[in-house]
């Protein structure tokens, strides 16, 4: 790990949990990611008691095997989770950049000798870092799944792989419109923006001909992700996730270099 | 120490720079004059390796701004117009965030630290959040960054601009502790600054040096107040009488 970039990225860390936003977006998590998984155990209930009656009544155990805790529970709160990440991450990322530029303490980073990417990745670093609280506070979820159901492990850990992987791609775009403008709204919303065009390129894909349709599948960020909520780690994504995060950050590179070198 | 060559800089078709040269050694105290928009800013932006110039080059302890900016980076301390403080630390803590961006070692860390809290009045207030302090505390937070790791060149631009005037004064023997030391470079448009701390002056106005000269030597000639103005006055009749030319 390089020494600068993780003094940014601590610096940072300490400075979200001074400002009320990172309690704020947790806060919000916990409560709603909470009665939507109540809501999913309520349903995941019916199905399985439905089944058991219709069981009883047939004499046949086989409509069992047709339901999934890890598809129908797992899958429902990653996915969610997911929808969720695309509204709170950009929240933590707005201010990585603006905000330095607002206060004018990026004259500070540009004149010590650390080089831009020692600040990217610090910035990087921590918000990425503040996904794993948010993951943190699911393990409850997790708790509750694991201890009355047994979902197989493999396609949980897939999941959240991909969601970590989806988070890195949300994180890199939110630095980067944080690093175009010194107001932090705009920032957001843009990173909303975008995020939203890298989801709903995939829905285009079903109502444009051919070869286009190929390309906004494979472009679109929910594509990847499913793959991996259905347990199927595939090459494609991880260098599909890989690339978009290493695009965005490389152009943040570009747009805070553009600051120095006018 | 600080050596300017040729520094021309250009915002698209303005020109804030042009050919300016100038040498300081080191040890000095230098001030640099200038009304506002002289191009004060510019020239400490890219000693500092901020801003890369259109042409020209400037070296700070031997590296070029060009060729080596990490090594000025290294060597220098920068106080930027607004003191570059992030408002919900606390005054220790950001300037121990400071030291290690300057890639200072654990060890000389704490020693540091409290050399230049010491040095810039804050023993009192390490532990306020900067957000909470006064202006003056802040600007003297701003020194203190620039100072804390004991830079051979430190650059200041407008160090005691809304300071009150008790602050004026402890701020600028401040900078004059530093004389044989470090090498200073300060901005400002106030002239009695100049008199009260500087060895020498450079009174640049539209991007070019017009006047460099020891403070000793204008009080022999002429006042440092006169020859400002006759600078200043100098180019604006010349730019009056160029407009009248062209109305005519």
């Amino acid at each position: 790990m390089r020494w600068a970039a993780w003094t940014i990225a601590r610096r940072e860390l300490k400075s979200l949990f001074v400002s009320p936003i990172a309690y704020v977006i947790l806060g919000i998590f916990a409560l709603i990611s909470g009665i939507h998984f109540l809501a999913s155990l309520e349903t995941f209930d019916k199905i399985l008691k439905n089944a058991k009656m219709q069981a009883q009544f047939s004499q046949n155990t086989e409509i069992f095997s047709q339901i999934n805790l890890n598809e129908m529970l797992v899958a429902q709160v990653v996915s969610f989770t997911f929808f969720l990440f695309l509204f709170t991450l950009p929240g933590i990322t707005m201010g990585s950049l603006s905000e330095e530029k607002k206060q004018g303490t990026y004259e500070l980073l540009f004149t010590s000798p650390i080089s831009s990417w020692d600040i990217i990745l610090g910035k990087l670093m921590a918000c990425f870092g503040f996904f794993f609280l948010i993951v943190a506070s699911q393990i409850v979820f997790l708790t509750v799944i694991f201890k009355f159901g047994n979902p197989e492990i493999g396609p949980v850990v897939a999941s959240y792989t991909g969601l970590a992987l989806c988070a890195l791609v949300m994180v890199a775009v939110g630095i980067f419109t944080s690093s175009l403008t010194s107001n932090q709204i705009i920032a957001y919303f843009t990173a909303v923006f975008i995020l939203l065009i890298l989801l709903m390129i995939g829905w285009a894909a079903k109502i444009v001909p051919g070869n286009l349709a190929t390309f906004f599948e494979a472009a679109s960020i929910q594509t990847h992700f499913e793959g991996f909520t259905k347990g199927i780690v595939s090459v494609s994504s991880l260098v599909y996730f890989f690339t978009v995060s290493l695009l965005f950050l490389a152009g943040t590179q570009i747009s805070i270099d553009s600051l120095t070198r006018r | 120490m600080i050596k300017a060559q040729n520094l021309t800089k250009s915002y698209g078709p303005f020109q804030a720079l042009t050919n300016l040269s100038f040498e300081i050694q080191k040890g000095e105290i230098v001030g640099f004059l200038g009304v506002n928009g002289a191009g004060k800013t510019t020239t400490m932006r890219i000693l500092t390796g901020f801003y890369q110039p259109t042409s020209g080059d400037a070296w700070i302890a031997g590296h070029s701004v060009l060729k080596n900016p990490m090594g000025v980076k290294k060597s220098i301390g920068y106080l930027p117009e607004t003191p570059p403080v992030y408002p919900e630390m606390t005054v220790e803590t950001y300037l121990k965030f400071v030291l290690e961006l300057k890639r200072i070692k654990a060890n000389d860390q704490k020693k540091l630290l409290d050399w230049s809290l010491e040095k810039c009045g804050l023993t009192d207030r390490r532990r306020s959040v900067i957000g909470n302090l006064s202006k003056g505390f802040r600007q003297r937070v701003g020194l203190a960054q620039a100072i804390v790791h004991k830079p051979p060149v430190i650059i200041l631009d407008e160090p005691t601009v809304g300071l009150d005037p008790v602050q004026i004064i402890e701020i600028r023997k401040l900078i004059k502790e530093f004389a044989g030391e470090h090498t200073v470079l300060l901005s400002t448009h106030i002239l009695s600054e100049v008199m009260a701390t500087c060895q020498r002056a450079i009174i640049v106005h539209r991007g070019k040096i017009t006047h460099e000269q020891k403070i000793q030597d204008m009080n022999q000639r002429k006042s440092l107040e006169e020859l400002f103005l006759e600078v200043i006055t100098k180019d604006e009749a010349a730019l009056i009488s160029e407009a009248q030319r062209r109305a005519v």
